[in-house]
């Protein structure tokens, strides 16, 4: 029996949220950096969070692969906590390293400075996780990575170094890198903050493209124009709260909170956020 | 120079040269695993092993190799474990090399930008496999100078071995010495088996080098 094919996107069978943030609070020494965050991304959503330096936007994002503990809260992707269990007397303990390694492999991120692995050429960049952390056997691991490299446009640099590409064309490798690994939701932190302007705009061309596929993302950036081309929604965070979520036409167009009228006009008259 | 002396001693000298060889690579082995036990110990999350770690280096590199080996050949057999001389030579230059190693793998895995480590957690890996697989790589590669230096003098340091007997390459000298009186010869011989012996080591540690560059980026 095959299933009726439909263009549609499937839609799941639940309509809980991919990711949900729930009153997320997160310290760092006295300085409280998320205060009571809560936020929900459902499947094929485009998430951006944008606001000020020091908003608490990319400590959010990090909270979400648990690369960054959050101490008050939860975080749950697709049903399953991030990083900590709540016992039934409300106690947190941290979940083993095994779990939240298997939760990671399900989450992709690229980060501002792309981090990939110098040591290793680009096609082994890619293949390297999937090949350790889930065993998959060569051949399909490197035929899905070329897929990848392809559609970055980089399938001729597969076996150059890191430090013989350009920003830009390490960020797009660094892209392709999380994509290998198949994952659920794609995390983006700042990612062509590093780059030179030049080289811009063939990153945030991918991630479109990306976008235009149904991949969900949470994006922390810089660049609002490509926020209010890219998103579904548009989140603004200011001192670690979240200040005000919604449409990107209503974000840009129809600010409400007067932190984010401030932040939009700044922002309008060209200065640097 | 007479090199009728050199050519009717070399085979006796080559022996001692053996020992020494023999005495080195026991060292360069024990203070390559003994080193990775250090440097787990300093850079452990629990801070008792920290203190073991510190402690341990501090004692083995702040006392003299010399008075090392004649601790463990001389010492030991007080609390009843008798080494024999070369056990003893062995096994004293493994501990202080296993400080100094222990330091170098320490000083290369710390230079490499935690931001690697967090990619790999990033994709799925466990601690210890984004350890083996990301960082052991390209720290191994960054501290091959200096655990290239820390080998030969190891091979140099064997020469201590001679205090207590060991038949090794100094000690053969010494031998010949005694029954020739012809000092320049035998000495500058045994030199150039040691200049032989690390030049060797030097040059295998330049080609891992070059096989191996260390790549960065960004």
């Amino acid at each position: 029996m095959s299933e009726p094919v439909s263009s549609e996107p499937v839609s799941r069978t639940t309509d809980t949220p991919l990711v949900v943030i729930d009153r997320v609070g997160k310290s760092f020494g006295r300085v409280e950096v998320l205060k009571d965050v809560s936020l929900t991304v459902a499947a094929g959503d485009v998430l951006s969070l944008i606001g000020p330096s020091g908003s608490g936007k990319t400590t959010l994002l990090r909270c979400v692969n648990y690369l960054e503990s959050y101490e008050r809260g939860l975080i749950t992707i697709a049903g399953e906590s991030v990083g900590v269990d709540i016992r039934p007397d409300g106690s947190r303990r941290r979940k083993a390293d095994r779990e939240i390694a298997a939760l990671r492999a399900q989450v992709g991120m690229v980060f501002q400075h792309y981090n990939l692995f110098p040591h290793l050429d680009v096609l082994e960049n890619l293949t390297v996780a999937p090949r350790r952390v889930r065993n998959e056997a060569d051949a399909p691991v490197r035929e899905r990575a070329m897929a990848l490299l392809e559609r970055v446009g980089l399938a001729d640099k597969r076996n150059r170094y890191p430090s013989e590409l350009s920003g830009g064309q390490q960020q797009r490798v660094a892209i392709a890198r999380a994509l290998t690994m198949q994952p659920r939701l794609l995390l983006l932190d700042e990612v062509t903050s590093a780059l030179d302007p030049e080289l811009v705009g063939e990153v945030l061309d991918v991630i479109l493209s990306l976008a235009g596929d149904g991949i969900t993302m949470m994006i922390v950036t810089h660049e609002m124009a490509f926020a209010r081309e890219v998103s579904t929604s548009v989140a603004f965070m200011a001192d670690g709260v979240l200040i005000e979520k919604g449409p990107p036409g209503a974000i840009f167009d129809a600010p409400r909170h007067e932190r984010l009228c401030s932040f939009m006009q700044r922002y309008r008259s060209g200065h640097r956020l | 120079m007479d090199f009728a002396f050199i050519k009717t001693n070399a085979p006796f000298l080559l022996d001692g040269a053996t020992m020494t060889v023999a005495l080195a690579l026991g060292a360069l082995i024990g203070a390559t695993a003994g080193g990775a036990v250090v440097a787990a110990l300093t850079m452990s999350r629990l801070a008792p092993l920290r203190w073991l770690g510190l402690a341990f280096v501090e004692v083995m590199r702040n006392t003299p190799i010399l008075v090392q080996i004649f601790v463990l050949y001389f010492g030991m057999p007080t609390l009843g474990l008798t080494l024999s001389a070369f056990a003893s030579a062995v096994l004293a230059m493994s501990l202080q090399n296993s400080a100094y190693v222990g330091e170098i793998y320490r000083a290369g895995l710390e230079s490499i930008h935690p931001r690697q480590r967090e990619a790999a957690l990033a994709l799925g890996m466990m601690p210890g496999q984004a350890l083996r697989t990301i960082l052991l790589p390209q720290a191994l590669r960054r501290v091959l100078p200096p655990l290239g230096n820390q080998f030969i003098i190891i091979i140099k340091d064997t020469s201590v071995a001679s205090t207590i007997a060991v038949a090794e390459l100094t000690q053969a000298g010494k031998l010949l010495l005694d029954r020739s009186a012809a000092p320049y010869e035998t000495f500058t011989t045994v030199a150039l088996m040691y200049l032989g012996m690390s030049a060797a080591v030097a040059g295998l540690l330049k080609v891992a080098e070059f096989r191996f560059p260390v790549r960065v980026s960004q």
